[in-house]
């Protein structure tokens, strides 16, 4: 290990700590979106999340909690609406996706400290993600993921079957409420730290990769989890690294590898799978 | 009376069956045909609680307890569980007995994305009675079944009609099989106009 890469470690081991559970914690939240094939909806979510990210900055207010309740006061209300039409209108959630995007850069162009945050909050660099380890920011955290583990085996039993469920006794609303509360929560926290691209792409990717070799729930979840970390782990350790560009030494951005680390992945099992004719 | 309805309109938007009057005991077992788009389904899912009526009542006892076996296209079956696994998350309390009756002993390991049509059928009837309802929905269980398949199902719910005193409300497009004299009511829908 050259004494660059070992420097760094010891410099960013929070953001590598942070950013690696919640990419695991993500994908694993994210496989259920994927297997209820509502991708979209959540990348819309996502795409609410950054629009209270920057309404939070505008205002100023940076306390942990502003940002998950004011996604949740966005963001609830299209869950009800979304479950009351019954059925899944893509051409609505791309105007909802645009509608979030284009108000965030409205609030983009006026400029002031929203500039440099919100493009953070799209395109961030994790390595300048601010990591706070303040209480107030884990205490909800913690209590959120407590609350999707309980919950879990219900959220699953629900989306594989619905009208069982309800027939069972479940009551829709509420169930759907929980589940997107929650990952509004997770998400409310993920992109304020480290941008919305960072966070849909571990919502999405490791699910989609290892979705044809899973047998069982929980080697689906083990095997998310452990791409997931595999490709932040090693995309820090890339962007780290410097490498010879002309004249220059180049720096790889640590997002978008991990990005595109996740998306080799993807490509590789997808690969495999069909390669070996399954 | 387990469930009853009085002057009962069903449809999504736009009325498809009106002036339903349907009475349910223990222990009767009802049948209900037609052709496609009749409204069967959209009856079924009415009387279960999965849409609301469009207009008169429903009246369901107070020890309702439904069981439902839907069409096997409804659940997920790419979702990675095994028959087991998947009984396990949403069976009831008598999952064993439930594997025992709908012969899947052995097939606790077999994916859902993997079995036959007429294996996911049997899953479903396992998940349904492993509650032990007192009134089973069943629509169109035998369509994924070959003949000899669909005479062993019929006598397995004549059986457990009779053994649990259940009531069972059938959905079915196979009215050449004989179910003597076991049924109570048959209801002919016609096609919507």
């Amino acid at each position: 290990m050259n004494l660059e890469l070992w420097s760094s470690l010891e410099f960013f081991w929070p953001q590598i700590l942070l950013g690696s559970s919640f990419g695991i914690l993500l994908s694993l939240i994210g496989a259920l979106l994927v297997l209820r094939r509502q991708i979209f909806f959540g990348i819309t979510l996502s795409q609410g999340v950054s629009l209270a990210v920057a309404i939070s900055l505008y205002f100023g207010y940076d306390s942990p909690l502003f940002v998950p309740l004011l996604s949740l006061l966005i963001l609830l209300p299209l869950v009800v609406f979304k479950k009351s039409r019954n059925k899944d209108d893509e051409a609505f959630l791309a105007t909802l996706f645009l509608a979030f995007t284009a108000l965030s850069q409205f609030l983009l162009n006026l400029g002031g400290n929203v500039t440099n945050h919100l493009m953070a909050a799209y395109f961030g660099d994790i390595l300048t993600s601010p990591v706070s380890w303040d209480m107030q920011f884990f205490i909800p955290f913690l209590f959120a993921l407590f609350a999707y583990s309980v919950l879990h085996n219900r959220f699953l039993s629900y989306s594989f079957d619905q009208d069982f469920s309800i027939v069972r006794g479940n009551n829709p609303i509420q169930l759907e409420l929980m589940y997107f509360g929650l990952l509004i929560i997770f998400l409310s926290f993920s992109i304020h730290m480290f941008g919305s691209y960072f966070s849909m792409s571990q919502l999405v990717i490791p699910c989609f990769a290892l979705l044809p070799w899973a047998r069982s729930i929980k080697i689906l979840y083990v095997g998310t989890g452990l791409i997931s970390f595999l490709a932040t782990i090693l995309g820090f350790l890339l962007s780290f690294q410097s490498f010879p560009w002309g004249q220059e030494e180049l720096h790889l951005p640590t997002t978008s590898t991990i990005i595109l680390l996740l998306c080799f992945f993807a490509l590789l099992s997808r690969m495999l799978y069909r390669s070996l004719g399954r | 009376m387990i469930l009853k309805t009085a002057n009962l309109q069903v449809g999504y938007r736009d009325v498809i069956l009106e002036n339903l009057e349907i009475s349910l005991e223990l222990g009767d077992i009802m049948v209900l045909t037609g052709p496609n788009g009749s409204g069967k389904s959209t009856l079924v899912k009415t009387l279960l609680g999965l849409l609301p009526p469009l207009g008169g009542s429903i009246f369901k006892s107070k020890d309702f307890d439904p069981g439902y076996v839907p069409q096997s296209k409804t659940i997920r079956s790419e979702f990675p569980l095994t028959i087991g696994s998947a009984l396990k998350l949403q069976g009831g309390s008598a999952i064993q007995e439930a594997i025992s009756i709908c012969n899947l002993s052995g097939l606790e390991n077999l994916l859902l994305s993997q079995a036959s049509g007429g294996q996911l059928q049997r899953f479903l009837f396992a998940r349904a009675i492993s509650y032990n309802p007192n009134i089973l929905f069943l629509d169109e269980p035998m369509d994924a079944l070959d003949k000899d398949s669909r005479i062993s199902l019929k006598d397995l719910l004549l059986n457990r009609a009779k053994k649990k005193k259940m009531a069972i409300l059938l959905i079915t497009h196979h009215p050449e099989i004989d179910w003597g004299s076991e049924i109570t009511q048959t209801i002919v829908l016609g096609r919507n106009p």
